[in-house]
């Protein structure tokens, strides 16, 4: 994992440093005066040979300082700590949604093969990967918070203001659920077990809910690692139609204000997140598959 | 073998409804010229923002140019992204995949962390950060949207490749003396294509879909290039005034990028009967 | 004459009494009607498009407008564009133009207790001249002295008639010394304080800013209605970058004030009984700009050609939805002196121009001279409207033969590419209402740093910029910028386009806001 963080720093350093445009004259406005600028630029370190602004950036983070924020001149680990919360609330309930949805449309669909009730569940789930999460989100908006003023249409507070966005997020997580959901659930159910309980004569719903929904979802637990990156991802572009302040509108703003700090401990800290769901699922993996099984 | 994926295709209903999306949209996309009612370029500032009518089909955006003509064509630009994209992360993923299945060793390891490295980044900022390098522009798009999914490639041909170099026709081939790479053209690579052409078909609707999330964040097609994800992006600030601009592209990118889904999943059934959706 | 006397002094006690009736009516009047508009008046929610990365005008040129809500300026603009009092009560300026005397409003306090004094006045001047990001502003100064508390003397260098507009520009806030000494260099980003009627309370980056009333805040501007505090306890600014976003918040009522509404947002907006859209010529252009050194645009004929080939009253009407004005002029609408252009909608003298500059139509309908075809590259910020502009040029440029493609770039390198020359033509918006932005963008001696971005050099013009700088006076100023004004229209290194507007729109229930060219004052707001 750590080699894999370290190039993580080396490709962001790099990626924004090529990125062209300077964030002091962002900073200043384009009208500041040059002692301002040279003053701003040496106080940051920023006149110093690249290699040595990446060391002082290793530097900083072994001492778990992620730096200052060269527009916002505040502590990233503060912005951060302002900012995740929100994201976390976002995709925490996204995930919920999704999962809400998708499994008992993956048993659904599973359960009843081959029916319109099948090609339906799979088509509302497909459907979900197929469309533009922001044109989603503005269409829900127009809907919901313009027409039927059941939601506000942006911005942030209880969870009213939660509900739209986490929809629009979680409803295009819903498709992989769904479908891992239904060809799990069609293995489990041509097993023996299966067979035999329903041949002793279980009541048919008694054995799915008991038996095979229990090994079904395994592969599907898995899964919740995996999707962290994906949720992370879709964040970005739901804050900014909601108007939310999380960290991905944070990342987008930073590299248009090529603010270099927040985007590099921005992006380690999401890396950080998405390896930490990866090795997640391969232990949820490992703990569960093979044993659980009767 | 062929014969029989290509049988339970046809029996998947999704995956026909899908096929049928996807050739008709390359039809529309080849023949652009001769469908479109007028240049999608052509501007007409004394008709802007008409509603959908007989004389204008899909109505007009906000210059004024023919919404229809410009989907027509997007058709194309859609598909051009789409294809280039993915031939850019075919390119990286499945030679380096290639390698590291077949030799495995240090080079097994160097590929799998480059695979860890690129997943370790959300796909849409990996995909900004290097429209960023690159400035605004269709080719950009290509390119970013190439190098940040070649690593699901590499993954899917490595499997494959460990999964197939201990099978006999492979030991067979070693044993008459074929070369590494004859092995690997000739006996490797096609059993490996079925999961790369699954792969492949949700790979292009996913590219199709992150185009329009980078015109949404200001980095898309130069005007005045009809791309599906900038009409949808500039037809936003109309939403509440002429919700067409919107609609429409949105609509088209979502039945396409079905399209390649279905057809995808489809794919996949195919590949594994079990989880067919057939028709009894 | 007991009795006249007496009846005189029966008189004057009744008319004393009268008047203290009316007095104490009218105080009971207006404390009750306070209380009305107090109590109807909770939080106000202004919309703005962006956030701004510090409060501290030391440390940024950006501003917003809440800044102006906590600090004061030692003077104000009124909406009529009148210089007028705000911390000072009043000025006047010495006969050789060197000397400006300010009297200062008495008992005007910072609301950290702090008093906002000729010294703390005189200290944020030198602040910001020695080590600030707008130095510019008091580059003129020599010297800011104290004379008294409430007296305060600039002595300048040179005549510069420019000083009020200076002072009264949302960059010279006044801030109160011992916050920014106390809070160093998060002053800007945890704090605030000045002596305006509002007190900076929270920033949420990217997101909102809050603010709260100032308990204490009796000297604003006399310009002004409301004497005493405001009547909205709580304003908070609201960063809405979506322009689509912000007219649904504002329709749904969410949003009290829009502070820049889109053009695309003006025709929804004035439909909605319950919003009310104003309007008024604004302080920005539009323009596309051509390098004077670069072929093609280093002839002056095909210069002048592509003022004839923009149609913009049509951009102005339909793409702009009459948000805005034509633009024909250098300098924005409010701004002297306004010229007479020559220039009107007519392709076919351009295409005249054009051929005579030796550009012919080949069989294709592009133009071509000695082999070469006229196909140009037409850069631009990926910001809507310019963007808009530019798609537009494109098609009008290939009425008259020529091939534009388009090249955006992001605003955060835009600003950097002009640094390389390699600009052929270019789309940008500038902010600014004075004249002086003509020496900015035109003067010889800001090529290299990429702010001259025609890199036009012309011996004349830098004459001319030198000569306007030295003069003692307003209308010679004026004068001689008047004669830059007309040469460069003359020499056409920018196409003017279009004024976008000043467009806000309130609540229609939002009563009492001043708006002037440069904030809406809220301490006059209230809600009915």
């Amino acid at each position: 994992m750590l080699p894999v963080l370290l190039a993580v720093t080396i490709i962001v350093f790099s990626i924004i440093h090529l990125i062209p445009g300077d964030p002091v004259r962002l900073a200043l406005g384009e009208m500041s005066s040059q002692q301002a600028y040279d003053h701003m630029r040496a106080e940051l370190g920023l006149d110093k040979p690249l290699y040595i602004q990446y060391f002082s950036f290793l530097w900083r983070l072994a001492h778990l300082n992620l730096g200052k924020s060269i527009i916002y001149r505040e502590d990233v680990t503060k912005l951060l700590a302002a900012k995740l919360p929100n994201t976390l609330k976002l995709t925490g309930s996204a995930l919920i949604l999704s999962y809400a949805l998708a499994i008992p449309l993956g048993i659904l669909a599973a359960v009843k093969r081959n029916t319109i009730i099948d090609y339906l569940s799979m088509g509302i789930a497909i459907a979900g990967v197929s469309v533009p999460s922001f044109w989603l989100g503005f269409l829900l908006i127009s809907l919901f918070a313009i027409h039927l003023h059941w939601f506000p249409i942006a911005g942030y507070g209880g969870i009213k203001y939660l509900v739209l966005p986490a929809v629009t997020l979680g409803f295009g997580g819903a498709a992989i659920v769904a479908r891992m959901m239904r060809s799990s659930m069609l293995e489990v159910i041509n097993k023996d077990y299966i067979v035999t309980a329903k041949a002793k004569g279980l009541r048919y719903w008694t054995v799915i809910t008991k038996h095979a929904l229990r090994n079904a979802l395994i592969p599907i637990v898995t899964l919740l690692g995996l999707q962290v990156g994906w949720l992370i991802g879709g964040a970005v572009v739901i804050e900014i139609v909601f108007l939310r302040p999380g960290v991905g509108r944070l990342i987008v703003n930073s590299i248009y204000m090529r603010d270099f700090p927040v985007v590099q401990g921005v992006t380690l800290i999401l890396a950080v997140t998405v390896i930490l769901g990866n090795l997640l699922a391969d232990i949820l993996y490992a703990v569960i598959d093979p044993k659980v099984r009767y | 073998m062929k014969n029989k994926l290509f049988f339970n295709f046809l029996k998947s209903t999704n995956a026909v409804v899908g096929g049928i999306i996807i050739v008709l949209f390359i039809l529309i996309a080849l023949f652009a010229p001769f469908l479109a009612p007028k240049s999608p370029n052509a501007q007409s500032l004394q008709n802007v923002l008409m509603r959908p009518s007989l004389a204008h089909p899909l109505g007009t955006d906000e210059f004024g140019r023919s919404i229809l003509s410009r989907i027509i064509f997007g058709a194309r630009v859609s598909l051009n992204i789409a294809l280039i994209a993915s031939a850019v992360a075919l390119g990286i993923g499945v030679p380096l995949g290639a390698l590291a299945g077949y030799y495995g060793g240090a080079l097994d390891s160097i590929v799998e962390g480059l695979v860890d490295i690129t997943w370790a980044f959300p796909t849409i900022l990996a995909a900004l950060a290097i429209m960023f390098m690159l400035g605004p522009g269709l080719h950009s798009v290509m390119i970013a949207v190439g190098v940040v999914y070649w690593a699901g490639y590499a993954r899917i041909t490595r499997g494959q490749f460990i999964a197939l170099r201990e099978e006999e026709y492979v030991q067979a081939a070693r044993a008459v003396g074929a070369s590494n790479l004859r092995i690997i053209w000739r006996h490797l690579l096609p059993n490996s294509l079925a999961p790369l052409l699954v792969q492949l078909s949700l790979g292009m609707g996913q590219v199709i879909l992150i185009e329009a999330s980078l015109s949404f964040l200001g980095l898309g097609a130069q005007p005045p290039t009809p791309s599906w994800g900038s009409m949808l992006s500039s037809g936003r600030a109309y939403l509440l005034t002429a919700p067409w601009l919107t609609l429409i592209p949105g609509l088209a990118i979502m039945l396409v990028v079905l399209g390649f889904n279905l057809m995808g999943d489809g794919l996949r059934d195919a590949l594994d009967p079990r989880l067919l959706h057939t028709k009894k | 004459m007991l009795r006249k006397r007496s009846k005189g002094i029966v008189w004057g006690i009744a008319l004393v009494g009268i008047l203290l009736v009316f007095t104490t009516f009218l105080a009971v009047a207006q404390t009750a009607d306070r209380a009305t508009k107090e109590a109807n008046s909770k939080t106000l929610v202004v919309a703005e498009t962006t956030s701004p990365p510090t409060l501290s005008t030391f440390t940024t040129t950006w501003t917003t407008a809440a800044m102006r809500d906590v600090l004061g300026n030692l003077v104000s603009i009124d909406a009529k564009m009148n210089y007028r009092d705000d911390i000072a009560q009043s000025w006047n300026v010495s006969a050789d133009g060197l000397t400006w005397t300010f009297t200062l409003k008495p008992g005007v306090m910072f609301t950290d207790g702090t008093p906002c004094d000729a010294a703390a006045v005189a200290w944020n001047i030198i602040h910001q001249r020695d080590t600030g990001a707008s130095s510019y502003l008091y580059s003129a100064v020599k010297d800011a002295v104290a004379v008294n508390s409430t007296t305060l003397k600039l002595i300048l260098k040179n005549p510069f008639p420019n000083m009020l507009y200076n002072l009264s520009n949302s960059f010279a806030g006044i801030n109160s010394p011992t916050a920014v000494k106390k809070y160093g260099d998060d002053y800007g980003v945890t704090a605030l304080v000045g002596s305006g009627p509002y007190i900076f309370k929270q920033w949420i980056k990217g997101d909102h800013i809050t603010l709260v009333r100032n308990p204490d805040y009796t000297w604003g501007p006399s310009w002004l209605s409301n004497k005493g505090p405001a009547y909205f306890k709580t304003v908070i600014y609201k960063f809405v970058p979506e322009a689509v976003t912000k007219t649904m918040l504002l329709q749904a009522g969410e949003v009290d004030i829009v502070d820049g509404v889109d053009p695309t947002a003006i025709d929804a907006l004035k439909a909605d009984p319950n919003v009310a859209v104003a309007m008024t010529p604004g302080r920005q252009l539009i323009y596309m700009g051509m390098n004077v050194t670069k072929p093609p645009f280093d002839n002056l004929l095909v210069r002048q050609a592509m003022n004839y080939i923009v149609d913009r009253k049509a951009i102005t009407k339909n793409v702009f939805h009459d948000a805005g004005l034509p633009a024909y002029n250098y300098l924005t609408p409010n701004v002297q002196p306004q010229v007479k252009s020559p220039y009107t909608y007519d392709p076919q003298k351009a295409s005249s121009l054009l051929a005579k500059a030796g550009w012919t139509k080949n069989a294709d309908g592009i133009l071509e001279k000695n082999g070469q075809q006229f196909s140009i590259i037409l850069w631009t910020s990926s910001t809507t409207d310019r963007v808009q502009v530019a798609t537009v040029l494109q098609s009008e440029m290939k009425e008259v033969g020529i091939k534009a493609s388009i090249q955006q770039f992001d605003p955060g390198s835009y600003a950097d590419m002009f640094k390389t020359g390699e600009q052929q033509a270019f789309i940008r918006l500038y902010e600014w209402d004075n004249m002086d932005i003509l020496e900015w963008f035109f003067n010889g001696k800001r090529i290299a740093k990429g702010v001259n971005k025609t890199r036009i050099n012309n011996p004349l013009l830098n004459f001319l910029f030198a000569k306007a700088e030295m003069q003692p006076t307003l209308a010679d100023r004026t004068f001689v910028y008047r004669l830059i004004h007309e040469y460069l229209l003359e020499q056409s290194p920018w196409v003017p386009i279009f004024y976008p507007s000043l467009a806000r729109a309130y609540r229609s229930n939002l009563g009492g806001y001043t708006a002037t060219l440069y904030h809406v004052y809220l301490v006059d707001a209230y809600r009915e």
